[in-house]
């Protein structure tokens, strides 16, 4: 659904832009085409990385094992692995549900989610590549100590 | 290396083998269909929006409006984060401050609409709200000290 929006967008997008100059349509569809390309090795990479993390750290062994830790230990535990692994979207939401329902603290499951979107071990080359790898070192460590407090915070007010 | 390993794990494990496999089919998949719209739109960005008005909205004089900027632009998009990164490299070009790129990936990350829909049904509304919330109030405080740290940007590096 929101896939087709996005394709809407850009159709129109380019629709508008080949009105007012064909020149620079072209100039943008190369531009997007070489970065598309850029873009793909580092994708297959990271995606075969994830492929490996879903077989060696599979969602129900991270659920059945982050849900026992409990105390600071387990938040802890959860925040490493959430920045370690990256996990998409569409798996994770549900895996931090059920490790919700298995009995996990607020802020264990806070913990985890946060570092995982916050902080990206895996993707790291990538981020410096594009933007430096001081850039990619302050980000993600002040991230992951970010991600601590928001857990903290969440765990203090939502249970 | 990735090749190697998953030609050992399938002559080793085979199960788990296809169990990796099919994942990064369906993830291949998944992202492979946001991408050309996404970068059709970061050309056209690259070559619409000039430079005079990237450092207007998302420079060093655009305070809390640049802020929210950041936030809408990523929000707005789609696909995983490592999308992001040409997509802020091409931003800061452009004369974007440090301090919203941090904000813009934080965003990207952290706050995707279609996102928080799924974590709302997974971890309930106020879980999903807080969430997002104090992340993009902390992605603002990484990207302040990150800017009075004068920390660079050099790619490549």
């Amino acid at each position: 659904m929101y896939t087709v929006i996005i394709y809407i967008a850009a159709v129109a997008g380019v629709i508008l832009s080949w009105r007012r100059s064909k020149e620079k349509t072209r100039k943008a569809l190369t531009i997007g085409r070489r970065s598309l390309l850029n873009m793909l090795a580092p994708m297959l990479t990271l995606v075969g990385i994830i492929g490996l993390i879903m077989v060696f750290l599979p969602p129900e062994w991270i659920a059945a094992h982050l849900g026992e830790g409990a105390g600071p230990i387990g938040t802890l535990t959860a925040a490493l692995v959430g920045a370690i692994t990256l996990i998409p979207g569409f798996v994770a939401y549900p895996l931090a549900g059920s490790l919700y329902r298995a009995g996990a603290s607020v802020m264990t499951v806070a913990a985890f989610i946060t570092t995982l979107t916050m902080v990206g071990f895996v993707t790291a080359p990538f981020e410096s590549k594009q933007l430096g790898r001081r850039f990619t070192l302050w980000r993600n460590g002040l991230s992951f100590l970010s991600a601590l407090v928001i857990a903290y915070v969440m765990g203090v007010l939502l249970s | 290396m990735l090749v190697l390993a998953y030609g050992l794990l399938g002559i080793l494990m085979p199960a788990q083998a296809l169990k990796a496999v099919s994942t990064v089919g369906r993830n291949f998949k998944e992202v492979a269909f946001i991408l050309p719209p996404v970068f059709v739109l970061m050309g056209l960005l690259d070559v619409w929006v000039p430079k005079e008005t990237v450092e207007l909205h998302l420079g060093h004089t655009s305070g809390l409006r640049g802020v929210l900027l950041s936030i809408l632009l990523a929000a707005a998009a789609a696909g995983p984060i490592y999308v992001a990164f040409p997509i802020a490299a091409t931003l800061l070009r452009k004369g974007t401050r440090l301090l919203n790129i941090v904000v813009f990936l934080t965003a990207w990350a952290a706050a995707h609409l279609p996102m928080i829909i799924v974590e709302m049904r997974f971890l309930g509304l106020p879980f999903a709200l807080l969430r997002t919330g104090l992340t993009l109030i902390m992605g603002v405080a990484i990207g302040a000290i990150m800017e009075r740290m004068a920390v660079t940007i050099e790619p490549g590096r």
